[in-house]
């Protein structure tokens, strides 16, 4: 009887899991904001912290269709959050160990970060309570067993999502100087234990940090390209009514929320604050219930939560806070690791964390008060609150996401690529990083054209942003860039102005660009003008989804432009 | 717990590593960990005194020339900072001044215990992080009348420890040229000088009314006719 009630709770959890995840079985991809998925697996790349994920991915993808494989995380991110927060909480009622769950599944943060499709980041938050239930254990009674699991869950997050590694390393520090400032004398015993944990990591995770040390691997790159503009266009954003602290402490402020890419949780829950404050209330409880009974051997987690609290709130708010902005700017120049959240909103998930930690206290001291009818309504109260503040996530998440599938014109471009044996590139219009596409449910999402053909296609990676345009360094993004430029304002990338047109067949095929790819999308119908009426290009395919021309001018000799002066021997 | 020399090694070295991180600036981590090494060690004090004075006089002559040298950013800095170091050194060889130490620190109740520290420690820390958040002064606030709670003292003196503990950081950001810095140390003071007058005037008024209640229960007794036992 008592097997059959420890697997309840995991029954629970997939049952929320596949509740959430039933509109979205149909066959077809999910596509929103960051999530795309094509029909071919991405092979894996050695030197990337993500190897060991997307290994596994691209082995699956070679077995089961890769839209199952994208549903399969998704529900994987809610029922590992959901049983990972109730296996966490060390408390013996099962009311508040349920509310922990639940709220860490269901809260305005990960709907948000659904929605934008950082599938990733989900999963590193999923797993972060296991990480924590580990580090708990390990900390107290460390030994070899635990600290070789340890270093392979640790490598599991970070593949997962590399954000996660900052914040797990964080929480090992600050858990470990208040532990053995309590405990010293345990300190000389576990320092082995300790050595031994990190060093497995750093062997699980030489292929990406060697490259990273030599400034050649991805993370390497996104860490030296990051500049003040990513704090600044992705900023985390105030709530207009409650300012922008009380906004990061309800969960909300992602700043895609002010671009509207998806439904407002406020706008439908109008009284989304008296909730928030329900929640944050119910936190404040389990301090107060932490002070109350002394629990003198969780105090070094207690403190580890409230730095962490503090700190994710603080970096959270970085560069929106007016006070903070300076500082923020000083911290991440200082500190590199810190750029990995050059979308300090990441953070928001920490607060999601020790709530739903702190908050089973509070539930808990509550029900311990009351008896019988109150205690049953006061269960229901708590254990629906998750979901009235968070309704949205759903029914298909409130009806904005549905399975989608490529149009069949993407597929014969594909083909006319592929059945072309030359060596050669294709460009892809309309030249925007993000944009709405029919077949995704008219969704905004980040352009699949690159990893969707066969062949090379380049397109665009520009944020397009005032204070962050590109941090794109492909020299031929950056020349089909100038040329879509000078194009559109008369200006090239330097801002200089340039009076003559750009003669596309010619400059695209310096950079042996042998087929344009026009996908009939936002303002599609300018980059027709250029590419419908020219003789220099064919029209080789179309349909009511997209246009391929044909460069005729590619492989051929070209003239020199006349500007170029070469310097007589 | 007295620690042995390779213990002395590896802490210097850490120390200098997080400050070279945090600061930039080479000849500073340099010099603290040198001074955190000279502090544990039985140096003669005056060759500190005369580091300092050389390191004065190579400030000088850098900043008449206008020469740079690499990784030396302010050398006045470190010339304070040895200079204060070999205070200290020389305070340790004098016997009476240890003897005072000695007394203090025997003391049945010490006024800074290791618990208190670390006490102090964790408030600030949790102020800093509240700063962003709260502001300077309720952040201060906040933290200080945590800092009462855990300590189980309402007490203005230390209010008034704080603020003049701040005082000699006020007058060496003055030095370094930092005006808006000391400017900032100097509301630090007022507001932890306010606070700790507050807190005196309030245990005044409960004191006063304490005695109040006793010269009235003496009263009473005398009324009663009763042995005082208070």
């Amino acid at each position: 009887m008592k097997d059959i009630r420890s697997f309840l709770p995991i029954i629970l959890f997939a049952f929320l899991a596949f509740i959430i995840v039933l509109p979205l079985l149909p066959s077809g991809y999910i596509m929103t904001l960051d999530n795309i998925s094509t029909t071919i697996p991405i092979a894996p790349t050695l030197g990337s912290p993500y190897f060991l994920f997307v290994s596994v991915f691209w082995i699956l993808g070679k077995i089961i269709p890769l839209f199952w494989l994208q549903k399969a995380m998704l529900f994987l991110v809610f029922f590992l959050a959901g049983w990972g927060m109730y296996h966490l909480i060390p408390l013996e009622k099962q009311i508040p160990r349920m509310f922990a769950g639940f709220f860490y599944t269901v809260n305005p943060f990960v709907y948000s970060r659904v929605m934008a499709g950082q599938w990733h980041l989900l999963l590193g938050y999923a797993l972060f309570p296991f990480f924590v239930k580990w580090i708990t254990e390990f900390i107290r009674k460390p030994s070899l067993i635990k600290a070789l699991l340890g270093a392979v869950l640790v490598t599991v997050i970070t593949s997962t999502s590399i954000h996660y590694l900052p914040v797990m390393s964080f929480f090992i520090l600050v858990l470990a100087i208040s532990y053995y400032s309590l405990h010293p004398q345990e300190f000389l015993s576990s320092i082995r234990y300790l050595i031994l944990f990190i060093a497995v990591i750093l062997i699980l995770n030489t292929n990406w940090i060697i490259p990273t040390l030599f400034g050649s691997s991805d993370v390497a790159v996104s860490l030296a390209v990051f500049e003040r503009g990513d704090l600044e266009t992705f900023q985390s954003v105030p709530d207009s009514t409650f300012g922008l602290i009380f906004n990061l402490l309800s969960g909300f402020g992602f700043w895609s929320e002010a671009h509207n890419y998806f439904q407002s949780i406020k706008n439908i829950i109008f009284f989304w604050p008296i909730v928030s404050l329900t929640i944050i209330f119910t936190t404040l409880l389990g301090i107060y219930h932490h002070v109350k009974y002394k629990q003198t051997s969780n105090l070094p987690f207690f403190l580890t939560l409230a730095v962490l609290f503090l700190v994710s709130l603080d970096l959270s708010a970085g560069v929106a806070l007016p006070s903070f902005s300076q500082t923020t700017y000083a911290l991440y120049e200082k500190f590199p690791l810190l750029r990995a959240f050059r979308e300090p909103h990441k953070l928001v998930g920490n607060l999601m964390f020790v709530y739903a930690y702190l908050g089973a206290y509070g539930v808990s001291l509550l029900s311990g008060k009351v008896k019988e009818l109150r205690y049953a309504i006061l269960s229901v109260f708590f254990l629906a609150l998750p979901f009235i503040y968070t309704p949205l996530v759903f029914g298909g998440f409130w009806g904005q996401l549905k399975p989608a599938n490529y149009p069949e014109s993407w597929r014969t471009a594909d083909n006319l690529l592929k059945s072309d044996k030359d060596s050669f590139l294709s460009v892809f219009f309309p030249w925007h990083f993000y944009m709405r596409f029919k077949f995704a449910n008219n969704r905004v999402i980040a352009n699949p054209a690159p990893f969707y053909f066969s062949k090379p296609v380049i397109s665009s990676q520009n944020y397009e942003t005032v204070s962050l345009y590109t941090h794109d360094t492909r020299l031929e993004a950056l020349h089909v860039d100038g040329l879509v430029t000078i194009a559109q304002e008369g200006v090239n990338l330097l801002g200089d102005k340039v009076y003559e047109k750009p003669k596309w067949a010619q400059d695209l095929a310096v950079i042996e660009v042998k087929y344009v790819i026009l996908a009939k999308e936002d303002d599609w119908r300018k980059y027709f003008q250029w590419f419908g009426d020219s003789n220099e290009f064919e029209n080789v395919f179309e349909d009511n989804y997209l246009v391929v021309y044909k460069n005729l001018l590619f492989g051929k000799e070209l003239p020199l432009p006349s500007d170029i002066i070469i310097p007589e021997v | 717990m007295i620690p042995n020399k390779s213990s002395r090694i590896f802490t210097v070295c850490v120390v200098f590593l997080v400050l070279l991180l945090i600061t930039s600036s080479f000849d500073l981590a340099l010099t603290s960990a040198i001074i955190l090494f000279l502090i544990n060690s039985t140096i003669d004090y005056r060759y500190v005194f005369i580091s300092s004075i050389v390191l004065f006089v190579l400030d000088w002559l850098l900043g008449k020339t206008e020469l740079r040298i690499l990784f030396l950013s302010e050398l006045s800095a470190d010339a304070y900072m040895l200079f204060l170091t070999g205070v200290v050194l020389y305070l340790k060889t004098r016997k009476d001044v240890v003897h005072l130490l000695e007394r203090i620190t025997q003391r049945e109740k010490k006024i800074l215990s290791r618990t208190i520290i670390l006490k102090l420690a964790l408030c600030t820390i949790f102020g800093i992080l509240l700063l962003p958040i709260l502001g300077m002064y309720i952040s201060s606030l906040v933290s200080y009348a945590t800092f009462s709670y855990l300590i189980k003292q309402f007490n203005g003196k230390i209010a008034v420890f704080l603020a003049i503990l701040i005082l000699p950081v006020t007058a060496i950001s003055l030095l370094l040229n930092n005006q808006k810095f000391a400017e900032e140390l100097g509301n630090f003071i007022f507001f932890f000088f306010s606070l700790g007058t507050i807190q005196e005037v309030i245990n005044l008024s409960r004191s006063t009314k304490d005695r109040r209640i006793v010269s009235e229960v003496e009263r009473g007794f005398r009324r009663l006719s009763l042995p005082n036992t208070t």
